[in-house]
């Protein structure tokens, strides 16, 4: 290296005092007690030197910054002093430059060794263009560094969760020598030319506390000092360690998609932390009766919603009588909700989807999640291994109704289990599989009920559960391109007998399997940076279930029904095997800058019965960003839903019912008023066809005359508007305001157009929580509906052979009272160094609203009583997460 | 496969805590407890004799007026649910019915098949003789289309076992309050039914276990206990049976709508009767409203302790296929500690 007038300065200038102190230093080396090397030093040779930034508008001039360098055994410099300075900016300058160098270790003995080298960084002021600096590194002051070498690991308290790219200085306590270090990925430091003994370690990073604590160093070599590593735990700050995490925002791939965070979805006050529950106060969503997890969702039917866990139909996504989602909240790692205009790569549901995508916990270390309520108890488990290529993970969570229940009462009993069991690994940065096995098993029992007859005893008992394994393969087949495969084997099952003195036994099972494949083709060009895409994919889906009924028929005819349940057992065997094959395509297109097309579409081919019923499904939507605040935003679809197996099966069924068709549409406009902030008002359109109901009718025709089950003659209509305000996560408050307005209709031949049984005209959610600081945050949900239509009785006659008043009801509807609700949860984090410990206290009902469901009549419907309704409900939770 | 949301609501709401409402055995004001006809399954061109069980604590007549009338059964339901011909259903308004299922507004309206059949504590229902030569009286009454043309076979099956229903209605009216009772009477080529005979019960008090003999006479005619009338107890428990029940009991050949196994449209099949016995009572309780037989037709009734005076009892017993027979007994309370038992 060309030797410098700096280092000829330093040459000409060495005096006697200094070489007596380089004597010296090369004596404290030598009595340094570290292992002799004794050969010649390689010195550090460069592998990167970034240039040094001047602030702006300074302009460069010619000058030299001496420094002293100590390059570590992995060729970064952990310190640089300044020994000639040269004034601001250019000390700092080159200081900061310095320590942004990459180096190959210095060798000696053909080891690596730590060394200091005096290095020269010269500005020069630009002879022709450009900026011109000359960087210079004097061998001849290259020495083996002095001291002692300390490591350690900077991690978060509670969640142990490593930090990058932290600070650390360590400062010797005697001389105020400081030394510095970044933490790596991993969160680990080291930190070379140490003095032995006490240093003070100083962290200070924003969202968490200042931490300095005082340690002993005594390595020598990098192999002691990560033995000796420690570590050290940031507490975040009062504020609860908010920090923005800038998370890439996924482009919406419908008019209107409401995605939700994992705090959103677990900590949404009214909803025990269940995700899946959080949607019941989204706009355009019903309220259901009794809080059940069943969602009407613009003016459709309950089995009109579409429920998918990644990707494939779930029999239910619900346990029963109002349990929590069937799966293990840490293992949601997203839910979105489209209430109209569902991506192509869904079908066969006639108006929403609610898809949850499950996800792996993080691959840094194991991971163990314990919680306990007044309900259920459960646990999270994983591990990684390969060296993260690989994750595997268990959960279950058991309720124990069971240990409840018999303090209230012993006539009923229920119970819920639900597990999942995955494994993740990454055979390449190119190939990525996944086994996920999961499922559910739900029970509802009641024993020794006395009959209406009072004959006996009778006793029923639901079970049903599904379980499912699913391995799937993604290829990036290319940059932008990649191939996606998941197939689903699940076996269902659904019992429900009634057994009673007296009377025969009423049995209901049915039970069956589904196998599905999924292959979806994910173009992403590059090169398009997003202005194109498209998915091409194909889904094939065989189901095969049987009943077997022995249950009630109908009574004979020509007879009245009996004073008490007598009933006519009739018996049997259901099977329609199900083949359906759905072909479709998507993509999203930009015009023109800020306008973007969003077209799909999807044929159905659902076999069944002997016949192939096509439908197709076209879909177009539109987002229009007028101005970076001001999105338009536009659908209109449709969407086919095939029958189910006890509509079309022998001897109950007609194969000749046709899928229910919808048909949809909506125009809205988005705002962003702020960061984080959204405001939408959206108004929309939903027609339903061919909606079966079951029918009492005899009918004939062409001489046939004979019973008719099911008819697909009801219509359905809504329309409406719906407003959100939304907050996005991460700040120290979050949630939404929403509003809708709905008119829901069905039309039910002969009569003409009347309300729905779940029309809510105003539906106003309001879903909010504030972090209030040192690890508390206290969250809200308030529910105020329109209360649903019912036919009040007006008058009633009595049945003499069945001994039975029945109603007669109004010509005109009206509506139960107003149904409010207030939810309120309140969490407190409490952090230990090596796991962390939530409480919560989540209250459904806080004020113990009456909202009855439906009134109850007295036996000739001259006395009316409010129905029941939920009362408070409050419940106490823990959780635990090492 | 999804789980049926409405089923899991109905299951919920079902299971609903006592809310206080009366009890449809206590009799506390006028109520009508059953109509009778003579015989309830007549041939066309029969005469068939109506009477009425009602009872009233403060021993008031009210008005009564009879009607007779073909009203459309809109079916059972899919699991012999809860439609009714007077409701259409779900809780919706028959709306495609212009007189909202009354067959008094029907039969005031003259709409065919109807009759005016008079006022006062009886009535007389003549049977039109040509009632099954066409299939009008059967369209009307299964709510077939006029125009649609039944096969001969399905015609005469239907005359010969379901028959036609004819809705006899008794409207009471008392003290501004009207009530509209409804009853069929079955008209068909089968082997009539009759009502069941000799209701005969006894009582004891149910700490006595005892078991009555079945060969026991039956009571006078509208009596429910064999001579001489007995005492009740304040504050007793009281075993009800039911004795001379048919066993085994008469069969009779139904048609169900669908066959789950022969795939035709209907099913003819056999079932056997069974007896369900209300009880009333204006004083104390029962531990079941209805009882049935084949089953456990035992009931229990329960005094209180500050019962006096008289406690009236009626049971009223049907077949499940429109005979209905009832019995009325006023029994003196003793106060408690008294010895008592029949």
């Amino acid at each position: 290296m060309p030797v410098s007038a700096a280092a000829r300065h330093q040459k000409v200038t060495l005096q006697r005092p200094v070489c007596i102190a380089v004597l010296l230093a090369l004596q404290l080396v030598a009595a340094a007690p570290r292992p002799s090397p004794t050969g010649p030093i390689t010195p550090p040779r460069p592998l990167e030197l970034p240039s040094a930034s001047l602030p702006d508008g300074q302009r460069v001039e010619d000058h030299d910054v001496i420094l002293v360098l100590t390059i570590g055994l992995d060729g970064m410099v952990s310190h640089v002093k300044v020994t000639s300075s040269a004034g601001e900016p250019w000390d700092s300058a080159a200081t900061i430059a310095a320590k942004r160098f990459r180096f190959e270790p210095a060798l000696q003995d053909n080891e690596p060794i730590v060394v200091t080298v005096p290095f020269t960084y010269s500005f020069r002021a630009p002879k022709r263009r450009g900026l011109s600096i000359i960087e210079h590194l004097d061998r001849r002051g290259l020495e083996p560094a002095p001291g002692y070498i300390y490591a350690g690991d900077v991690v978060e308290k509670g969640t142990r969760t490593p930090q990058a790219g932290v600070p650390v200085v360590l400062r010797d306590r005697r001389t105020d020598r400081t030394f510095e270090a970044l933490t790596d990925a991993d969160g680990h430091f080291v930190v070379y030319g140490l003095p032995k003994g006490d240093v003070t370690v100083d962290i200070f990073t924003g969202g968490y506390e200042p931490l300095a604590e005082v340690v002993k160093v005594t390595a020598t070599t990098v192999a002691d000092a990560d033995s000796d590593a420690r570590r050290f735990y940031l507490a975040p700050d009062a504020n609860g360690g908010y920090r923005t995490v800038v998370k890439e925002k996924r482009a919406p791939d419908a008019a209107s998609v409401i995605e939700l965070t994992e705090d959103e979805l677990t900590h949404t006050a009214g909803t025990f932390g269940d995700p899946t529950r959080v949607v019941a106060s989204l706009p355009g969503v019903a309220r259901s009766p009794f809080g059940l997890g069943y969602y009407a969702v613009r003016g459709a039917n309950f089995d009109n919603t579409g429920f998918f866990i990644d990707g494939h139909p779930a029999v239910f996504l619900y346990h029963l009588l109002g349990g929590p989602g069937v799966i293990h909240p840490e293992l949601v790692g997203s839910l979105s909700f489209y209430p109209g205009g569902y991506p192509a790569s869904f079908g066969r549901v006639a108006s929403s989807v609610i898809a949850v995508e499950t996800q792996d916990p993080p691959r840094d270390r194991w991971h163990l999640d314990l919680e306990l309520d007044l309900f259920k108890a459960g646990g999270v488990f994983s591990v990684p291994f390969d060296e993260g290529k690989g994750v595997a993970t268990v959960s279950l969570r058991r309720s124990y109704y069971e240990l409840i229940l018999p303090l209230i009462t012993d006539a009923i009993e229920v119970s819920y289990t639900d597990y999942q069991a995955r494994v993740s690994y990454d055979f390449s940065k190119h190939v990525r599989a996944h086994l996920v096995a999961l499922g559910a098993v739900d029970s509802v029992s009641t024993k020794d009920v006395e009959t209406g007859a009072g004959d006996g005893h009778s006793s029923t008992t639901l079970g049903l559960g599904f379980h499912r394994v699913n391995p799937s393969l993604e290829i990036d087949l290319a940059p932008g391109l990649t191939w996606k495969n998941s197939l689903g084997f699940e076996y269902d099952y659904v019992n429900n007998r009634r057994v009673a003195e007296g009377d025969a036994d009423i049995d209901a099972t049915t039970d069956g399997y589904a196998i599905q494949l999924l292959s979806t083709l994910r173009w992403r060009p590059p090169e398009a940076k997003g202005r194109y895409l498209m998915d091409a994919g194909i889904d094939g889906l065989h189901l095969d279930y049987t009943a077997a009924l022995s249950i009630p028929a109908a009574p004979a005819l020509g007879d009245p029904r009996p004073p008490v349940f007598a009933p006519i057992i009739v018996s049997a065997n259901l099977r329609s095997p199900y083949w359906g094959l759905a072909p479709f395509v998507s993509g999203e297109l930009e015009v023109v800058e800020g306008l973007r097309l969003l077209p799909g579409l999807r044929l159905n081919l659902d076999a069944y019965e002997g016949r192939v019923v096509p439908s197709l499904d076209p879909k177009l939507a539109v987002r229009w960003q007028l101005t970076k605040q001001w999105t338009l935003k536009g659908m209109a679809a449709m969407a086919h839903q095939p029958p189910q197996i006890y509509q079309v099966a022998a001897p109950f069924g007609d194969a000749s019912i046709p899928p229910v068709e919808g048909k949809q549409g909506s125009l809205g406009v988005e705002w962003t008023p702020a960061e984080g902030w959204l405001v939408s008002v959206e108004g929309f359109y939903q027609k339903l066809d061919q909606i079966v109901r079951p029918s009492t009718a005899l009918a004939g025709s062409d001489g046939d005359v004979g019973r008719v089950y099911w008819s697909a003659d009801e219509e359905g209509r809504a329309f409406g508007a719906e407003v959100l305000i939304r907050k996005e996560f991460g700040d120290w408050i979050y949630g939404w305001l929403s509003y809708t307005l709905m008119r829901s209709e069905r039309l039910r031949p002969p009569e003409g157009w009347g309300l729905a049984e779940l029309d809510q005209t105003h539906n106003l959610n309001f879903a909010w929580t504030v972090r209030l600081g040192h690890e508390w945050s206290l969250g809200a949900r308030f529910q105020l509906t329109s209360g649903n239509p019912y036919y009040p009785i007006v008058d009633a006659r009595y049945d003499a052979d069945r001994d039975r008043y029945t109603p007669v009801y109004a010509a005109h509807s009206s509506r139960l009272p107003i149904y409010h609700r207030l939810d309120v949860r309140l969490d407190k984090t409490i952090r230990f160094d090596d796991w962390l410990l939530e409480v919560y206290l989540d209250v459904q009902n806080v004020y113990n609203a009456s909202n009855p469901e439906t009134p109850s009549y007295s036996y000739d419907y001259k006395k009316r009583v409010d129905g029941i309704s939920l009362p408070i409900l409050p419940t106490l939770g823990v959780r635990a997460v090492f | 496969m999804k789980v049926n949301a409405r089923l899991l609501i109905a299951a919920l709401a079902l299971t609903a805590c006592d809310d206080g409402l009366p009890s449809p055995a206590e009799i506390v004001g006028f109520r009508v407890l059953a109509i009778r006809a003579d015989t309830p399954e007549v041939a066309p061109g029969a005469t068939v004799t109506l009477d009425a069980l009602m009872v009233d604590p403060q021993g008031r007549t009210p008005t009564m007026a009879w009607y007779a009338c073909i009203i459309p059964d809109s079916g059972g339901g899919f699991f012999g649910g809860t439609e009714t011909s007077t409701s259409g259903g779900n809780g919706e308004p028959l709306s495609t019915d212009a007189y909202g299922g009354s067959c008094e507004r029907r039969a005031l309206a003259h709409e065919p098949f109807t009759f005016v059949l008079g006022t006062g504590p009886t009535a007389t229902l003549v049977v039109p003789a040509d009632l099954l030569d066409t299939d009008a009286a059967l369209k009307a009454s299964y709510g077939l289309d006029a125009d649609l043309d039944i096969p001969d076979a399905v015609e005469l099956l239907f005359d010969s076992v379901a028959g036609v229903n004819y809705t006899v209605a008794l409207v009471t009216e008392l003290d501004g309050e009207r009530l509209e009772t409804m009853k069929r009477v079955n008209v068909s080529l089968d082997t009539p039914n009759e009502n069941p005979r000799d209701l005969t019960l006894h009582i004891a008090p149910a700490a006595d276990n005892v078991t009555p003999d079945p060969t026991t006479p039956a009571p006078a005619p509208g009596r429910c206990f064999i001579d001489p009338a007995p005492t009740v107890e304040a504050g007793t428990k009281y075993r009800l049976t039911p004795v001379n029940v048919p066993a085994p009991q008469a069969s009779y050949s139904v048609i169900l709508a669908g066959s789950t196994t022969s795939g035709e449209p209907f099913e003819l099949t056999t079932l056997s009767e069974t007896y369900f016995y209300s009880y009333f009572t204006t004083v104390g309780k029962f531990a079941k409203e209805i009882a049935k037989a084949p089953g456990e037709p035992i009931n229990l009734w329960t005094l209180p302790r500050s019962a006096s005076g008289v406690a009236d009892l009626w049971v009223v017993v049907r077949d499940g296929r429109g005979g209905v027979a009832f019995c009325h007994e006023s029994l003196p309370i003793v106060p408690a500690g008294t010895a008592s038992g029949g």
